[in-house]
């Protein structure tokens, strides 16, 4: 058997009951918490590339686990048949033997490192194979020499952007140089910039004849790198499909099967015409300022965010996004400049009251004990008399879910539960953090449809993303965000 | 193979992701692998810890308070001038309250001084444990628990705690500000007047995500190799220089001080 060859042979696997608390904790998107697999026969040839896709719970998160030798060692369930990478039998291998034989790049860039420093993590796995530390050195040499990170090399690991964190992941996987290199949604939380980088290492990665084995929602980026799509759905392989032939379906067929773009969007202005009732009022933005210690972070001359008009703002990552979206909150008091909403300049704490914020993390805002808790909570007594909770349920399809715990719930319905809680609160200022990282076609459309209700009813609606997506089907004008001129002070 | 150059590689260009960094130094990877020799050993920074905490607590001698300040200060303007110039302003303001309580003892003097005098001792203490926290790079700490042959046991949670310890901090941030837009008030207040409750909103979602965090980062680490039978090489130069030598005499004058000036507290 030849290095860097990849067999599926009837496979199926099975999740085993997870425990309570692993339930509770499950991050993974909409029905991928564990989507149990069937009937998968694949051969993935030495030096291949192949991308796994299909709508959220498809099962290409549960496959790719059993590649890489992630289930059932760390996920428990049952396996059948066979998988097999150089050879190597992986549903039955020790976890720490993987690292022989597949190295897994993950999509949380926050959470797939052990150290604190890129120079540590780069050594990491090396390390653990007890390595001599001059055949260590060499073999990061040269996967840096691929990736290009040399200029990274000696900083802290909590101070790189999420780009910049999957280029680490990327060069720590191949300085393992391992036959096989899988990607679990790689591209997740990158900008389109990061991405044009990522998509240039896979290539590189590819060149240098490694198997690469990718599961993305995100498809227009591997076009060129991938030699395959295997399109799955409800567990098991519907398609097979040559690269040329996959990224020449029509826009229709594509959204049929409920994948995302096959091709870049054209930086086309946004068609989405805003709601006209509500073009009077709104936030707007004068002269802000803020630092942090001696670094300018926000340097803003005037900014409009109309209300009944969802507003797209992107840019960078590192650029002041997210710390834009604290001040507009009020979680970060500007150093100069004012927010004012229709008209009103608004002190922090009563910024405080009139936004709501859609976390990228959504687990973090979820506080009840119950869906229909959770939505309530916080109201004043007159807010939840006038509320009409069975509509609200109905519009962000929590029907029926309304005793669950928030924390039991999937991603995308956790997402919905957040949503009616911004609703019910009838804040005039929405915002939302990279809403749609790591989810599929469906679910854009879902929370597009989600933004817009919002706007509708006169809201201020601030989308910070980089989806390019995203944007086409929702937003109404787009704010590219530039770094101030003056970095440091 | 051979790659005798570290220079950008070929993924780099202006408008990319590592360009966002501010400012891309070079890095030279043998030096990435090693501390500045201007830092001592972790294992010099540890053992010095002990010996501050131990002088400066057990003996009343007031040279050696003074010797330990100056000490921690230098050590601390090494890494963190600012840092090191708030110690000394803390020390100094404890020292001038106790020599006033000492010059005219009336009674709320004595009290402010008897404070200040402790102040000026745990400063000592405390700004040598900053200059621990900040000199130390966790991966040579590691590589110096491996060297001394600590087990896996040891080694495993030290480095889990330096790795997890931020993640927490950053959930719990973020917590905070979901409840404060929620307006759930997690103010200190609220803590004293509703403390299970406040509490109870503040962990659950802080505990699921630090969780989940710690569910993926096992993930990552076990496929990475981590807790293979063999014992891990380490790939970070550890070495003593002039610095252990200078901190390690420094160190051994502050015994020689305690043992021969003074006498012995409680």
């Amino acid at each position: 058997m030849r290095a860097g060859h990849i067999t599926v042979d009837n496979v199926g696997f099975t999740y085993g009951a997870a425990s309570a608390l692993a339930q509770l904790a499950s991050a993974e998107s909409d029905a991928e918490v564990g989507v149990d697999i069937a009937d998968i026969d694949l051969d993935i040839p030495p030096g291949s590339a192949v991308l796994l896709c299909g709508p959220s719970g498809s099962g290409k998160t549960s496959l790719l686990r059993l590649l890489g030798g992630l289930a059932p060692q760390l996920h428990p369930g049952t396996a059948s048949g066979s998988v097999t990478v150089s050879g190597r039998e992986m549903t039955t291998l020790d976890v720490h033997r993987v690292v022989e034989v597949a190295a897994t790049v993950f999509q949380n860039p926050r959470t797939q490192f052990f150290t604190t420093e890129v120079a540590g993590e780069l050594a990491f796995g090396l390390e653990n194979q007890a390595m001599e530390r001059a055949e260590i050195l060499e073999r990061i040499r040269a996967a840096v020499a691929v990736t290009g990170i040399a200029g990274l090399i000696d900083r802290r690991l909590d101070s790189l952007s999420g780009g910049q964190l999957q280029l680490v992941a990327c060069t720590a996987a191949l300085a393992q140089r391992p036959d096989v290199i899988l990607f679990d949604e790689p591209s997740s939380n990158l900008s389109p910039a990061s991405i044009e980088i990522l998509s240039a290492v896979m290539r590189g990665l590819r060149e240098a004849g490694h198997t690469l084995v990718i599961a993305e929602h995100r498809l227009a980026y591997l076009d060129g790198i991938i030699d395959r799509a295997v399109l799955l759905d409800d567990g098991r392989v519907r398609e097979d499909l040559p690269a040329a032939q996959f990224f020449a379906l029509s826009d229709e067929q594509r959204r049929a099967k409920g994948l995302r773009r096959l091709r870049a969007a054209r930086p086309a202005p946004p068609s989405v015409p805003a709601s006209a009732a509500h073009t009077d009022g709104g936030l707007v933005v004068e002269n802000l300022r803020f630092s942090y210690g001696r670094t300018l972070v926000t340097d803003l001359d005037r900014m409009e965010f109309p209300r009944g008009t969802i507003t797209a703002l992107t840019g960078p990552n590192g650029v002041g996004k997210s710390t834009l979206a604290r001040l507009i909150c009020g979680l970060a008091k500007q150093d100069a400049g004012t927010i004012s909403l229709d008209g009103r300049a608004l002190r922090a704490r009563e910024r405080n009251r009139a936004a709501s914020m859609v976390m990228q993390d959504v687990g973090r805002q979820l506080f009840g004990e119950t869906v229909a808790a959770d939505i309530t909570m916080g109201l004043s007594a007159s807010a939840r008399t006038a509320l009409d909770l069975p509509a609200l349920l109905e519009a962000t399809g929590l029907i029926g879910l309304e005793e669950r715990h928030p924390q039991s719930l999937s991603g995308g319905q956790r997402q919905r539960v957040a949503i009616a809680a911004a609703a019910a609160q009838d804040s005039p200022v929405c915002l939302f953090d990279e809403p749609t990282s790591g989810l599929g076609f469906s679910h854009l459309v879902g929370i597009a449809a989600q933004m817009r209700a919002l706007a509708d009813r006169g809201a201020v609606v601030i989308v910070i993303t980089h989806d390019d997506e995203l944007i086409a089907e929702a937003a109404n004008s787009v704010i590219t965000l530039t770094p101030p001129l003056t970095r440091k002070g | 193979m051979s790659v005798a150059s570290t220079s950008n590689g070929p993924a780099l260009s202006e408008d990319t992701a590592v360009a966002e960094t501010h400012s891309p130094t070079p890095g030279d990877l043998d030096s990435a692998f090693r501390s500045p020799a201007r830092i001592p050993d972790p294992r010099t920074i540890l053992i010095v810890l002990i010996v501050i905490n131990a002088t400066v607590l057990a003996s009343t001698s007031q040279i050696l308070a003074y010797t330990a300040v100056l000490l921690a200060v230098i050590c601390l303007a090494t890494v963190r001038p600012r840092y090191a110039l708030t110690a000394l302003s803390i020390a100094a303001t404890g020292t001038a309250l106790a020599l006033a309580a000492v010059a005219w003892p009336l009674p709320v003097l004595v009290f402010v001084g008897v404070i200040g005098h402790w102040t000026m001792r745990f400063t000592a203490t405390a700004a040598f444990a900053v200059y621990a926290l900040i000199a130390i790079r966790p991966s040579v700490l590691v590589a110096a628990l491996r060297r001394v042959h600590l087990p896996r046991f040891v080694v495993v949670p030290v480095t889990v705690i330096f790795r997890m310890f931020p993640t927490i901090l950053r959930e719990a941030g973020a917590v905070r500000d979901a409840m404060t837009l929620r307006g759930l008030h997690p103010d200190p207040l609220s803590f004293l007047v509703h403390p299970i409750r406040t509490g109870e909103l503040l962990i659950v979602p802080l505990l699921t995500s630090v969780i989940r965090s710690g569910d993926e980062l096992t993930a990552a680490a076990l496929v990475r190799g981590l807790g293979r039978p063999e014992r891990p090489s380490s790939v970070f130069t550890l070495r003593f220089t002039s610095a252990d030598v200078l901190l390690g005499l420094a160190g051994l004058g502050l015994i020689v001080l305690a043992v021969t000036t003074g006498g012995r507290a409680g």
